[in-house]
């Protein structure tokens, strides 16, 4: 049993039940004893965290956890919060990660972290704008628009433009086939497409209130490390850290009004 | 007296210094010896709500804070119902727009949305507790109150002189002109009061079918476009976001109940 702290445990718990829960549903749910549980609340419910039982004997949190939790975010920015993400992201995966925001009809680059230390390492230069259909970033953001939005997005002329890979999607089938596989798998990936010997996965990143993307997050390398197997290895790292980045991005100017 | 748990008070202070704190400077503030500031700090590690630039530097938060908050306003509601009130009022006055709710005798802030696109806007950096006596939130709250009360709840956290912009009231009877203004015409407005070069106007909402606020709503940005001329075009935005706020929200937990 580590020593976690009970407080924290009860804030948690009480996250997902808004309307509150009785002392026994939390002792019950917590395996913490009855007494030990009424203590904890009594000290959560003086220092302002949690509203005393009501009517129906219940505890529920007051608004001081999220508001608390906002002013943070507005304390240490955006960047101090994303960087950091990136950062841990990058040196789990030994690879090259990066971000990109969506702005209107574009794509655009916001950060990166590097975490292959030496040797064969991916690190473009950045263009400011993504080009989507080569790109598993720009994928992963197609995944989320109706088909007719991506036929907006991405013109047959926009299909095939020089340069990129022999991966990258010859025409609008093409592209709609790795989108759906996407779908289907979750993340969005590309082969020897947006730059040749490389490859690259990246999911979409939700704002909380809408379920609309305000951006997306990828992890890219060399093809020879970044296989299959090792991009399904990857898959739940990108996942809980896109949700980090979806809380740390609440009222951030950065994904402004998406 | 119940001893406030010792993990919430660390993620307390932790959250006021978004640059981090070394493990002395918090065992300090919280008067905890430091053999136990560090468990504690390792708990927290562990669980993820704090992280350490190297072994040996200061602790900061994650955004796992943030998120907790946002999964709480999620799962209220908030974030689908309240959260595109906020949202849209923010496109509409191209500003920044907060929510704060009444939660005994405190004005916390609970969601913002920043509707400036970029180029000057104003994201200050604030505690979860709104300052009552020079702020547009803090009049819009205040005017709903009886004089005694008022003067209660701006005694409990004092008269500040310093830290505040030069048309902060110096005087209660200085506050009361505020006060008063803005419960004549409903709208409280401030320019250089809370931050020099920065003005914003608030609005209570008001319960249904009561006289009693259960929160206010704020727009906010630089003086040089926030004049009163354009305040006067916000007013109605203002007011019928703060009708939908009272309507929709005043049944989600994170108002207190009648």
């Amino acid at each position: 049993m580590s020593s976690r702290s009970r407080g924290i445990a009860i804030l948690e718990l009480l996250t997902s039940h808004p309307w509150g829960l009785s002392v026994g549903e939390i002792a019950e749910q917590l395996a913490i004893p009855a007494a030990a549980t009424v203590r904890v609340l009594s000290s959560l419910v003086e220092s302002g965290y949690v509203h005393g039982s009501g009517k129906d004997g219940h505890y529920r949190l007051s608004p001081k956890l999220p508001a608390l939790g906002l002013a943070f975010l507005g304390a240490s920015g955006i960047t101090d919060l994303v960087q950091p993400i990136l950062d841990d992201l990058a040196k789990k995966t030994g690879e090259l990660v990066r971000i990109a925001a969506i702005s209107t009809d574009k794509l655009t680059w916001v950060a990166k972290s590097q975490g292959a230390r030496s040797g064969l390492l991916y690190d473009p230069e950045a263009a400011a704008d993504v080009y989507l259909p080569a790109s598993a970033n720009g994928q992963a953001w197609l995944c989320c628009l109706p088909d007719a939005e991506i036929r907006r997005l991405v013109s047959d002329e926009e299909i095939n433009r020089p340069g990129f890979g022999s991966g990258a999607p010859k025409t609008f089938a093409d592209l709609m086939k790795a989108i759906d596989i996407a779908r289907q798998r979750g993340y969005a990936s590309v082969r020897d497409s947006y730059a040749v010997g490389t490859s690259a996965m990246a999911i979409p990143i939700m704002r909380q209130s809408t379920r609309r993307p305000i951006g997306t997050l990828s992890v890219a390398g060399p093809t020879m490390r970044m296989t299959e197997a090792r991009m399904k290895e990857i898959f739940p790292w990108l996942q809980s850290s896109a949700k980090e980045l979806e809380a740390a991005s609440g009222s951030s100017p950065l994904f402004a009004a998406q | 007296m119940h001893p406030p748990d010792r993990a919430i008070s660390i993620i307390e202070v932790l959250a006021r210094h978004s640059f981090g704190l070394p493990l002395s400077e918090i065992a300090d503030q919280l008067a905890i010896p430091r053999s136990a500031t560090h468990r504690l700090l390792a708990d927290l590690k562990d669980e993820g709500y704090v992280r350490q630039d190297y072994d040996g530097g200061a602790y900061r938060l994650t955004a796992k804070l943030v998120a907790l908050g946002y999964s709480f306003l999620s799962t209220a509601g908030v974030s689908s119902q309240l959260q595109p009130i906020i949202d849209r009022l923010a496109e509409q006055t191209g500003e920044l727009v907060v929510l704060a709710v009444v939660e005994r005798g405190k004005l916390l802030r609970l969601i913002k949305a920043q509707g400036a696109r970029g180029g000057l806007l104003y994201n200050p950096d604030e505690g979860p507790e709104v300052y009552l006596a020079a702020t547009s939130n803090g009049h819009a709250y205040l005017s709903t109150l009886m004089e005694d009360e008022a003067i209660q709840l701006v005694a409990k956290q004092g008269l500040q002189t310093e830290g505040v912009g030069k048309n902060a009231p110096k005087t209660i009877r200085q506050l009361f002109e505020y006060i008063d203004k803005a419960r004549e015409t409903g709208i409280a407005r401030i320019f250089d009061v809370w931050v020099d070069g920065t003005s914003a106007m608030a609005a209570p909402v008001l319960r249904p079918g009561a006289k009693s606020a259960i929160g206010t709503i704020s727009v906010a940005g630089p003086t040089i476009r926030m004049t009163h001329e354009r305040m006067d075009q916000f007013v109605d935005l203002l007011k019928a976001a703060c009708g939908k706020v009272a309507e929709i929200g005043s049944g989600l937990p994170v108002f207190e109940q009648a």
